[in-house]
């Protein structure tokens, strides 16, 4: 499967980001982004409003922020499915925890049970992602 | 799709790549696709702040 870069602005002009077109458990994001430094995949909790998942509490994880600010992020109970679509392709799916934190600006996808299940080549300069499963 | 400094923070709903809805709550945007007989073909997603970095877990 291939696809583009997103294009971004941003206060050092437009700049070009990895992003998937991906599902959680039918719920279609656009441009997820794929930050393949995090360690695991990493939703705004408004979106658990709509998967309406069993979260498990006691198994929060105090996160990091790359600035220095830290809170927790809480994982689903269950692994939920992830799906990654093309026109002209068949779908790639497969099943992974995702976690949710309240005030998550992103959507990203991390290397636990999500970017480490894909064989991903970047093309930065042509702006293109392969992928594979 | 071009994440815009104007939808910074926003929720957005776009098809083929075109903004065709905003709103700053997603459950609010859902509402407002619901309603479309194409909602379908729509794609949600969070443009995240105009200078951003990601995280680590800790």
């Amino acid at each position: 499967m291939e696809f583009e870069y997103t294009k971004k602005e941003c206060d050092l002009g437009t700049v070009f980001i990895p992003t998937l077109p991906i599902s959680f458990n039918g719920f279609p994001v656009g441009h997820a982004l794929i930050d393949t430094g995090a360690e695991m995949t990493l939703l705004p909790m408004e979106i658990n409003n709509i998967l309406q998942l069993e979260l498990d509490v006691e198994r929060s994880i105090d996160v990091g922020s790359a600035g220095g600010g830290k809170f927790k992020a809480i994982p689903s109970k269950k692994k939920i499915l992830f799906t990654l679509e093309h026109s002209g392709f068949r779908p790639l799916s497969w099943k992974g925890t995702v976690y949710f934190a309240p005030r998550q600006d992103a959507i990203l996808l991390g290397q636990y049970q999500c970017l480490s299940e894909l064989t991903i080549t970047l093309d930065a300069p042509n702006h293109k992602i392969y992928v594979n499963l | 799709m071009v994440f815009s400094k104007k939808n910074a923070g926003k929720w957005v709903a776009s098809k083929s790549g075109k903004v065709v809805a905003t709103a700053s709550k997603l459950e609010v945007l859902v509402r407002k696709i619901d309603t479309r007989k194409d909602k379908k073909s729509i794609r949600f997603d969070k443009v995240p702040p105009a200078n951003f970095v990601g995280f680590y877990g800790v």
